[in-house]
């Protein structure tokens, strides 16, 4: 585009020095130096004061200048007229500060034009102004300034917006042609009488003045109601958006749109005190480097709305978009749903139009706000229905999973005394107490799990309270491998460390915890050893429980611990298992003082290692309960997991516990 | 409630040894001949070998289920035609309709009484007439 600038900048040029050759040597007045700076000035000040108008729909710029052309070439000769407006048209680029080499078109343009209007009207050869011809001849002379005039504007605008030429010159020839025929009478008229009387021309004056400033506002109401259209399609595009980076995205390229930036960036806070960003540009939208995001989201801290000029776009951003000019700043006002730092690149404007666009971009921040507010918020209700219906459907399956696990055990106990009672003198002795011991067991497993069942259902609501009594490792060890033996056997072996001391803990606890483990590894590797081993550490006594199946990946060890989890869904479906046991072992351990841990066993399977303090009997508080943290304990448990032998004290037991102690109350 | 003297045959297919017990004990009694597997891999197998008048199948199984054994069983012409007693402790209403949908013959929950089962077999085998008498 810059290159056709130059060609056409020369191209003028050369037409317009050809045509002053030409004229002079066919006899044209001299330049008279005096009416020349006159009309300079003249050409320079009404230059510099367009009046707007609307022309169907079309912003049409009217200047005086094409009146003020006429005047002049009734009052100058040809050269006069085209130094004349070139000058003037200088004086006012130079004025309204515009690029150079946008005043080098301009000018060129202008000279051009004006030699080739000047020439004609030269060549007419009328001079009067009160005559037909005379008029002819000016407004001929006009209609040519005005086409040359806007000839070379629309072949840079083809370049710039991608058209047609044929389609710019037709869409926007016409008017300007025609506010050309409407102004240059206007010049006709004051040089008409001018020549009547000198002062006449100041009669027009107060209508100029009224068309002026009623053109003014009405060009600014419009400029209001293009911006209100625009950002008002800008929001409905963006106020639909529900995804949250869906919404940053399309603010920035909506902000960059809005005010027809180069590039634009958009930064939102977080949550976590850090700022994130998008780049909208030519080639799309992309992530904003962090340097970028900080540096703008301190402009618009310090400036608020408003804008940077050129020198002082920090490096950052100007990386973005090497070419800008300037870099226009918004922000939604204090109390909007969410800070939004907006900072729009873009290349020079005149200070009237860059007023008008960062308005537009601050009313447009505050509904980015609520947009990028909206998008976020509906990706959290989003986030926690999912996690709503997850829960559901686990406690679904929970559910599922509880009701099989208890009735697997109550078949067993169930089906063995009905067997026996329905064939008695049919089995031999040995048979029905092998049966009648199987419901035993089974009666046990199901009260273990029922246990759990409420630890588990209470483990939101109340503390638990542990013993510290002496424990005997050995005994304690003894009565969990009875607790597992029809589903270890003789799998199950057991170490204990010589020389450990009695420990000072709640064993009706640690056999909970350790006959839980012993279960699991009965499930989850059903061949080869199972090995607890018994040793002390500095203050803790480890109790280890390792197998030879397949293990835990180390991604899953964390998880194993939750809730309702249980790795591969579909064998524990048919496995059994509630997906409670680890959950309640390490809420248990934590009570205890302690920590269950998961390492790799040698074998290759999975090593759950307990961890509890061996509590001193130097520091031990006196014998009896102590609160601990963790979950409720119903009285019947306590007295029911405590071997024979134990008494609790007198005020702690309930009628219910003799009967149940009496028919042997181990768990 | 007791069968007739000849010798029938029976699955029984349940990964619980003290109800592969029980169900062996009381069908023993009533003068079944029983076999017992621990898991659904081979059922197909001895189904076809030993041409059992019954089979009695659980469920929840590791490996496969009762389910995955129950279509493969009704897919065969050669095994199609033994009635299948699924044995399973799922009991809401969805899954006894599930079970039902499956193609079982009957659908016990657990836990189950004995009596129903033998009622069960009585049908089975009455409604079979004089056809399968002649079964070794």
């Amino acid at each position: 585009m810059t290159r056709r600038a130059f060609v056409i900048t020369a191209v003028n040029l050369a037409l317009a020095s050809a045509l002053m050759v030409l004229v002079t040597h066919a006899g044209a007045p001299r330049v008279a130096p005096t009416r020349v700076l006159a009309f300079t000035v003249a050409f320079a000040v009404v230059g510099f004061f367009p009046i707007r108008l609307d022309f169907r729909r079309q912003q049409v710029t009217i200047t005086l200048t094409d009146a003020l052309l006429v005047v002049a070439l009734f009052e100058m000769g040809p050269a006069g007229v085209a130094i004349a407006a070139a000058s003037g048209e200088a004086a006012a680029c130079m004025l309204l500060r515009m690029p150079t080499l946008k005043t080098l078109f301009n000018v060129s343009n202008r000279l051009a034009a004006a030699s080739a209007a000047a020439v004609a009207f030269f060549a007419a050869g009328a001079t009067s102004a009160n005559e037909l011809a005379g008029w002819a001849a000016a407004l001929g002379a006009a209609l040519v300034f005005a086409f040359l005039d806007f000839a070379p504007v629309a072949a840079i605008l083809s370049a710039a917006e991608d058209r047609r030429y044929q389609d710019i010159v037709f869409q926007s020839g016409p008017p300007a042609l025609l506010t050309t025929a409407a102004a240059a009478p206007i010049g006709i008229v004051i040089v008409d009488l001018y020549h009547q009387s000198p002062l006449a021309p100041a009669l027009l004056i107060p209508l100029v003045a009224a068309v002026a400033i009623n053109s003014r506002s009405a060009a600014y109401q419009r400029d209001e109601h293009l911006r209100v259209e625009r950002l008002f399609a800008a929001t409905s595009r963006t106020a639909r958006l529900v995804s949250f980076t869906d919404a940053v995205a399309s603010v920035a390229t909506e902000s960059r749109e809005l005010v027809t930036g180069i590039a634009a960036v958009c930064a939102v806070p977080t949550g976590a005190g850090e700022w994130v960003g998008v780049v909208a540009d030519d080639d799309g939208v992309h992530a904003a480097a962090a340097g970028e995001v900080d540096d703008l989201v301190e402009l618009v801290g310090e400036h608020g709305a408003g804008e940077v000029e050129g020198s002082r776009i920090p490096a950052s951003l100007l990386a973005v978009a090497p070419a800008a000019a300037e870099l226009l700043l918004a922000r939604p006002p204090d109390g909007s749903a969410i800070p939004v730092a907006l900072g729009v690149l873009r290349g020079p404007g005149s200070d009237e139009q860059r007023r008008g666009r960062v308005e537009t971009l601050a009313a447009f921040a505050a509904q980015a706000s609520l947009t990028i507010s909206n998008a976020r918020l509906y990706e959290e209700v989003e986030a926690a229905l999912r996690r709503q219906v997850d829960l559901n459907r686990q406690k679904g399956d929970f559910v599922a999973a509880v009701s099989h696990e208890l009735r697997t055990p109550l078949t067993s106990v169930l089906g063995t005394v009905a067997t026996v009672l329905r064939l008695r003198d049919r089995l031999s002795v040995e048979e029905q107490d092998r049966l009648l011991n199987t419901s035993v067991d089974q009666g046990r497993r199901l009260k273990r799990l029922i246990d759990d069942l409420l630890l588990v259902a209470a483990a939101e609501h109340t503390t638990i309270e542990c013993e510290r009594m002496p424990v005997d490792v050995t005994a304690l060890t003894g009565a969990v491998a009875r607790d597992v033996e029809s589903m270890l056997g003789d799998r199950l072996v057991i170490e204990i460390e010589p020389g450990i001391t009695a420990m000072r803990s709640d064993d009706g606890r640690l056999r909970q915890i350790l006959a839980n483990l012993l279960e699991n590894a009965a499930k989850y590797a059903p061949t080869g050893p199972v090995e607890v081993t018994v040793s002390a550490r500095d203050d803790q006594i480890l109790f280890a429980v390792a197998d030879h199946g397949p293990g835990i990946a180390p991604a899953d060890r964390g998880r194993v611990f939750e809730r309702f989890v249980q790795l591969d869904q579909s064998s524990t479906r048919t496995r059994g298992g509630t997906g409670l046991g680890l959950y309640l072992c390490r809420q248990l351990a934590d009570a205890l003082g302690g920590q269950l841990d998961l390492t790799e066993s040698l074998g290759g399977g999975a090593c759950f290692t307990l961890s509890v303090p061996s509590g001193g009997p130097a520091t031990a508080p006196a014998e009896g309960q102590t609160a601990c943290h963790g979950m409720a304990r119903r009285p019947t448990e306590a007295a029911s997991s405590r071997p024979p032998g134990r008494r609790r004290p007198a005020d702690q037991s309930a009628p219910e516990l003799t009967a149940l102690a009496t028919g042997g109350g181990e768990r | 409630m007791t069968l007739d003297a000849t010798r029938r045959r029976c699955l029984v297919v349940d990964d619980d040894p003290s109800i592969r017990e029980v169900l062996r004990l009381n069908l023993e009694a009533e003068g079944m001949e029983v076999f017992v597997l621990e898991n659904g891999e081979l059922v197909e197998t001895v189904t076809r070998h030993i041409a059992p008048d019954l089979i009695v199948l659980d469920v929840m199984m590791p490996g496969r289920d009762g389910y995955a054994v129950l279509a493969a069983l009704k897919a065969d012409e050669a095994t199609s035609g033994v009635p299948v007693v699924l044995l399973t402790a799922k009991a809401t209403d969805e899954e006894i309709w599930d079970g039902w949908q499956s193609g079982a013959d009957y659908y016990i929950t657990k836990p189950f009484n004995i009596d129903e089962l033998l009622y069960f077999l009585n049908l089975v085998f009455e409604e079979e007439g004089e056809g399968n008498a002649a079964i070794t």
